[in-house]
């Protein structure tokens, strides 16, 4: 290479650092740096209002094991285990129900598309207050449902479903299973990447709708499934404004919706326990990541990224 | 010459921003409260500005005081607090931290203390310095539901009762009230549930906190008796059960079981009346915690605070703003007594038409004989009000007894003093 080509590689490359700037300042400063910031924080006593405290790993020794003078800290464990709870039973109910509308919606009727968007409004809703306020509503001891089931149904006092500690959790499984519509579009994009040829030749050989749905399409959409899956619970193991919103911010009755994320939020905020909340944030770190681990481990055998097209 | 004329230009508009900068200051003023309370402010900001040309008000309203709280903790920790703080009965937690700014020198030149009440200065006054101005003073009350009760031909409440008399009369009226409507809320499984505690722990002698011997003369067995009586009115349907009460969460008038029409009686602060009423087309009534007259129990609260940051701009024009507030008869009219029957003699000498700021007067006027000093709040104040809120409701719910209750209840303060 001559000068001068070296020269002009040289400034290329400077050329599109410059460019990079903007990104790579971003990203040291509102990504890396508190990450790393917080990293420290969960390894002091911080109050937010005076510098922070070094206390080694007393934060993390709380929250699993504890002794007498720094008691384990039992609503930390009792979040975990509601979270746990939440992610568990809402993420495969939520896949089954978007797969079966997507597939709904795969066919060839017409308005489709105006179904598609229809069935789409409730992601965008999902999280807004307004809907949690009318969960609430729905599901209140005077809410609608109670007013159908003992008006339509002659339910002798049915119980209030969100202020009750063992129903309250299902009420926003519920909610979070009804906004079902991102992975159904991903779903349906899915579905239609799968060759016609297979569900012919399939039906030529005498296979059923069962036996189709089974054989072609479930293999054929793993990976997809897979994706939704990993997405799904990564962002179910996240929720707040749900537990917030419709426990009034106090994770009620009886801590059955304090969600690790809402525990979290008040002991950094309401509590001043920034510290404690910091550590709590790397927890939840390191139990998404060896999850997602877990996950694309146990997936080698089940999820086929096939030939394809 | 163009070129002159661009640079003459350009000096003129640079000219014009400094000056309309140094001309106008903005002071923020961060306060939670309801629809009523930012109406009212909003009036007096707009006189404040209308006689102080060059000083705007921001207000940085939040609904109650967790989001509040939260909200200018962020704020302060981040360099960029409001200049104007409202703070409530944790103002002593701020000052520990040294957040806020401590006003004695302004006292007398941009502050008139004067005529404001002793008591009241003395309520601001911590350690030495004063780091807040009182809004004005409130105390617990019950609230009742007086078009209700005479719609359903029910009795109403005498408004000093001692606790087998309020029993009686809550017996009373429960056959008179409609299928689920209850004769009082539940009101230890309110969010803000240390004060009907700390009220009951004072009739019962074991006040909840000595600031001096940093102590608390609260038992297990005295927790225990106080979850008991509510589990005596919740088993004979005085009050709703655990899964319909924990249906309002009672942060204010949107979220109360009073204004909801389920229950006669609740519990409120007095200058919370006038959302209150402003909530609902039925008549609403004040009486007294039972028991009061015999113990003195009740006790008067400054409401609220006005607090400077320790790190404002403007300090002094935060702390003229604060005494337009406090003393100026004119804002007196418009603020009434939302936060508190005012602690200042030419704020009161302004009077008040208001209908509610004179039920509020004539209560304080029957129950002021029925108080004595307020306990000082218990360290760590919002960690017990929430963890006081899950324990009660453990006991609401059955899960666990009122002896293991009133132990919990024990542990959780002792840690919180310690902490």
């Amino acid at each position: 290479m001559n000068r001068k080509a070296r020269k002009k590689a040289i400034r290329e490359n400077l050329s599109s650092y410059a460019f990079l700037v903007p990104w790579l300042l971003g990203f040291f400063i509102f990504t890396l740096y508190p990450m790393i910031y917080s990293l420290y924080l969960s390894f002091t006593d911080f109050n937010m209002l005076q510098p922070p405290k070094w206390i080694g790993l007393r934060n993390y020794f709380v929250m699993f094991v504890g002794n007498d003078q720094f008691p384990r800290d039992e609503r930390f464990l009792n979040s975990l285990f509601v979270t746990f709870r939440f992610v568990f039973i809402s993420v495969p109910l939520k896949l089954v129900f978007a797969l079966a509308v997507a597939m709904l919606m795969n066919q060839r009727l017409r308005l489709i598309p105006f179904y598609r968007t229809l069935y789409y409004i409730p992601t965008l809703l999902g999280g807004s207050v307004a809907i949690a306020v009318l969960w609430r509503r729905l599901f209140a001891g005077d809410g609608v449902l109670n007013a159908i089931l003992s008006g339509v149904f002659n339910v002798n006092n049915p119980p209030a479903w969100i202020s009750n500690p063992k129903y309250a959790l299902y009420t926003l499984i519920l909610l979070s299973v009804w906004q079902f519509g991102s992975p159904m579009i991903i779903f349906l994009a899915g579905l239609k990447q799968i060759p016609q040829e297979y569900y012919e030749a399939a039906s030529v050989d005498g296979a059923g709708k069962t036996r189709q749905f089974f054989a072609i399409t479930l293999p054929s959409l793993s990976p997809i499934i897979f994706f939704n899956l990993i997405m799904q619970m990564i962002s179910a193991f996240q929720s707040f404004t749900q537990a917030y919103i419709v426990s009034g911010g106090q994770g009620g009755p009886l801590d059955s919706t304090m969600f690790y994320s809402l525990y979290l939020y008040l002991k950094g905020f309401a509590f001043s326990e920034m510290g404690y909340a910091s550590a709590m944030a790397w927890v939840l770190l390191v139990i998404i990541a060896a999850l997602t681990a877990l996950a694309f481990k146990g997936s080698g055998s089940l999820v086929s990224y096939g030939s394809g097209e | 010459m163009k070129r002159i004329g661009l640079v003459l230009f350009t000096l003129l508009m640079s000219a014009t921003i400094v000056f309309a900068q140094s001309g106008s200051v903005t002071l923020r003023w961060a306060y939670w409260g309801s629809e009523s309370r930012i109406k009212r402010s909003q009036q007096a900001i707009d006189l404040f500005m209308a006689a102080n040309p060059g000083i705007a008000v921001n207000p940085e309203i939040s609904g109650g005081t967790g989001d509040h709280f939260n909200k200018v903790d962020t704020q302060i920790a981040g360099g960029s607090g409001p200049d104007i703080v409202q703070m409530g009965g944790n103002i002593s937690d701020y000052v520990k931290r040294g957040v806020l700014l401590p006003l004695d020198k302004y006292v007398g030149s941009v502050l008139n203390t004067s005529v404001i009440d002793p008591s009241a200065i003395e309520s601001g006054t911590i350690d030495g310095h004063l780091y807040g101005v009182s809004t004005g003073v409130t105390m617990p009350a019950l609230v009742y539901n007086k078009s209700l009760l005479q719609r359903v031909g029910a009795p109403l409440p005498k408004v000093s009762m001692t606790y087998p008399e309020f029993r009686a009369y809550l017996v009373s009226i429960k056959s008179r009230l409609p299928a689920g409507v209850y004769p009082m809320q539940d009101i230890g499984a309110l969010s803000s549930n240390s004060t009907p505690f700390g009220y009951w722990t004072r009739y019962n002698g074991t006040p909840l906190y000595n600031a001096e011997t940093n102590m608390t003369a609260v038992t297990s067995a005295a927790a225990q008796k106080y979850l008991e009586l509510f589990k005596d009115y919740r088993d004979n349907g005085l009050v709703p059960p655990a899964d319909i009460a924990s249906g309002f969460a009672e942060t204010n008038a949107d979220t109360s079981m009073i204004i909801a029409g389920k229950a006669a009686i609740g519990f409120i602060w007095t200058n919370q009346l006038n959302g209150y009423q402003a909530a609902t087309t039925d008549e609403l009534g004040l009486i007294e915690f039972p028991g009061a007259a015999a113990t003195k129990a009740l006790w008067q609260a400054p409401s609220q605070f006005y607090t400077v940051n320790k790190y404002s701009k403007n300090p002094e024009l935060a702390v003229k703003f604060i005494n337009f507030l406090v003393n100026s008869p004119e804002a007196a009219k418009v603020l009434g007594n939302d936060r508190g029957a005012s602690a200042s003699s030419t704020a009161r000498a302004a009077g008040s038409t208001n209908v509610n700021d004179q039920k509020v007067l004539e209560y304080l006027n029957s129950a002021g004989p029925h108080s004595s000093k307020e306990t000082t709040h218990l360290p760590n104040d919002t960690e017990f009000n929430s963890t006081l809120f899950l324990i009660y409701q453990r006991v609401a719910f059955g899960q666990i007894s009122p002896a293991t209750g009133g132990q919990q209840i024990y542990d959780l303060i002792t840690r919180l003093i310690k902490k």
